[in-house]
This record gives C-alpha cells, sequence and structure tokens, in this order.
C-alpha cells in the first residue's frame, strides 16, 4: 500500500510538472508528437515567443523547485 | 585524436551528464552538502564508471552479442556494477571509515546511481569502440565530478545566505543546479556540438 501511495504521488508530480512545462514552454498540453497535436491553450502570439527554458533541461530543475517550495509554503501554513 | 577530443568536450561540458541529463541526481543532492564528500563520491564516480563501462562492453562485444543475448543485457550490467561497488565498500571500510560513514547510504546507492547504468548503455548505443568507449566514461565521471563539487561549493557557502523559509534546504538547491545548467547551456554549439 505504501508502494502504491508514493507510486500515485510521484504520478502526480510528474502530471504537475509536464503540465506546467508544456504550458508555459510551448502553449500547447497533452501532445504526443506524430499522434495528437494537443490542445492549443495560448495562441500563436504567444507560441512564437513561449519560455523556451522550461522546455530546456534547468527548466526542470526550476520547475520542481518552485514546486517543492510550494508545497513547503503550505504545509507551514 | 579529433574525434576523441570531440567526445571528451560533449561528455564533459555540453552534454553534461548531471545538468543535462538529469543522470545521477539522488548523489548529486545527498551528499553534495559538504565538500568533502561530495569531491569523494565524485571520485569514486570515476572510479566505478570507467571500470563498469570497460568490463560491460566486453562483456556485451564479446559474450552477449555473440550469443543473442542482447535483451539480458540490463540484468548483467547491473550484476557487474553491484559488485564494483561492494568492492568499493570494503576498501573505503578498511581504509577509511570516517568517509565511509560520511558517504552512509549513499555509497551502496551509487549501485542503482543510474549515471553508471546510463553511461553504460550511451556507450553501447552510441557504437563506440573501446578507446572512445574509455574516454567516454571518464569524461562523463569528469562532468559528474565537476557538476557535485561545483553546488556542494555553492552549498557551502548558502549555509549562512538568507533564504525565503519554504525554499530552505533541497529547493533552494534545485534552483542552483537550474542556474547551472543555465550556464552549462551556454556551452552548446561549442565546436559545433550540441545538445
Amino acid at each position: 500500500m505504501d508502494g502504491l501511495g508514493a507510486g500515485i504521488g510521484f504520478t502526480l508530480v510528474l502530471f504537475i510538472m509536464g503540465t506546467i512545462r508544456e504550458i508555459l514552454g510551448q502553449g500547447i498540453w497533452m501532445s504526443i508528437p506524430g499522434v495528437f497535436d494537443g490542445f492549443k491553450i495560448f495562441g500563436t502570439s504567444f507560441t512564437e515567443s513561449s519560455a523556451i527554458l522550461l522546455i530546456l533541461p534547468p527548466g526542470g530543475f526550476l520547475t520542481i523547485a518552485l514546486l517543492m517550495g510550494l508545497f513547503n509554503y503550505w504545509r507551514k501554513k | 585524436m579529433d574525434n576523441l577530443f570531440l567526445i571528451f568536450l560533449s561528455a564533459f561540458l555540453v552534454n553534461n551528464i548531471v545538468l543535462m541529463k538529469f543522470l545521477g541526481l539522488c548523489p548529486f543532492f545527498g551528499v553534495s552538502r559538504q565538500m568533502k564528500t561530495a569531491t569523494s563520491m565524485g571520485v569514486s564516480v570515476i572510479f566505478v564508471m570507467t571500470l563498469a563501462t570497460v568490463i560491460t562492453w566486453f562483456l556485451y562485444q564479446y559474450i552477449l552479442m555473440p550469443l543473442n543475448l542482447i535483451y539480458l543485457r540490463t540484468v548483467v550490467f547491473i550484476l557487474v556494477i553491484a559488485s564494483l561497488v561492494q568492492f568499493l565498500e570494503l576498501f573505503f571500510k578498511k581504509q577509511l571509515p570516517a568517509l565511509y560513514s560520511a558517504l552512509g547510504i549513499f555509497l551502496p546507492l551509487i549501485t542503482t546511481n543510474c549515471a553508471i547504468l546510463g553511461v553504460a548503455f550511451l556507450n553501447i548505443d552510441n557504437n563506440f569502440n573501446l578507446m572512445s568507449g574509455i574516454v567516454f566514461a571518464i569524461s562523463s565521471s569528469l562532468g559528474f565530478l565537476l557538476a557535485i563539487v561545483l553546488i556542494g561549493s555553492i552549498r557551502e557557502r548558502l549555509e549562512n545566505a538568507p533564504i525565503p523559509e519554504p525554499l530552505k534546504g533541497l529547493p533552494i538547491s534545485f534552483v542552483i543546479a537550474a542556474l547551472m545548467g543555465l550556464a552549462f547551456l551556454g556551452f552548446s554549439g561549442f565546436l559545433g556540438l550540441s545538445l
């Protein structure tokens, strides 16, 4: 049961991180390359100048750092 | 010769194994609180990674490939790495007991350090020959050492820095890693090497 909980938590965190990075980085959501283009969240004016940083490797570190900070903040409150 | 130098630069700086490929993150954040443990972790990773890559290369080329047992490579490689780490652990316990207790759980955890298995696999996926493989393993592990020493020294200085309360501890280390990753991104495109 502990393993199941950890697995579900991991899935949730991955889902949140993927959502943040994909929406802010590319302006689309849930795209699968070659299969599905994804939902367009923002218009083309956004996708032309999106935050490429979040797609690149350092963006992952930054996202998880801010997520952890956010969770710590909520826990303390 | 030229090619070997490019492999070295690519694995050492441009495709740094920790900052660009997210391999080997648990020792990277786990033992980087002090310079001394960080350095010794880096050096032990150099040792294990180089030996493991050489041994797995021979096993793959001369045993697994001819016998058509490629699907067994994960198991075989993990066994090789685990026995190397066992050897290292015995050595540390006997010769450097202080370091042994400082590294704690992270010493046996080199066994499942994804960086080492990852480099062994990348070595085979890239069809490197023995010499390029050795250079690749050494430069990857040097890149790991560089990254862990840099973050260790930054984290030592952070002890006295005013950090926002929720970011204290691990989150700020991730922010540092992100900034280091950005700095290392500056190397991409260097001599025509890409990510």
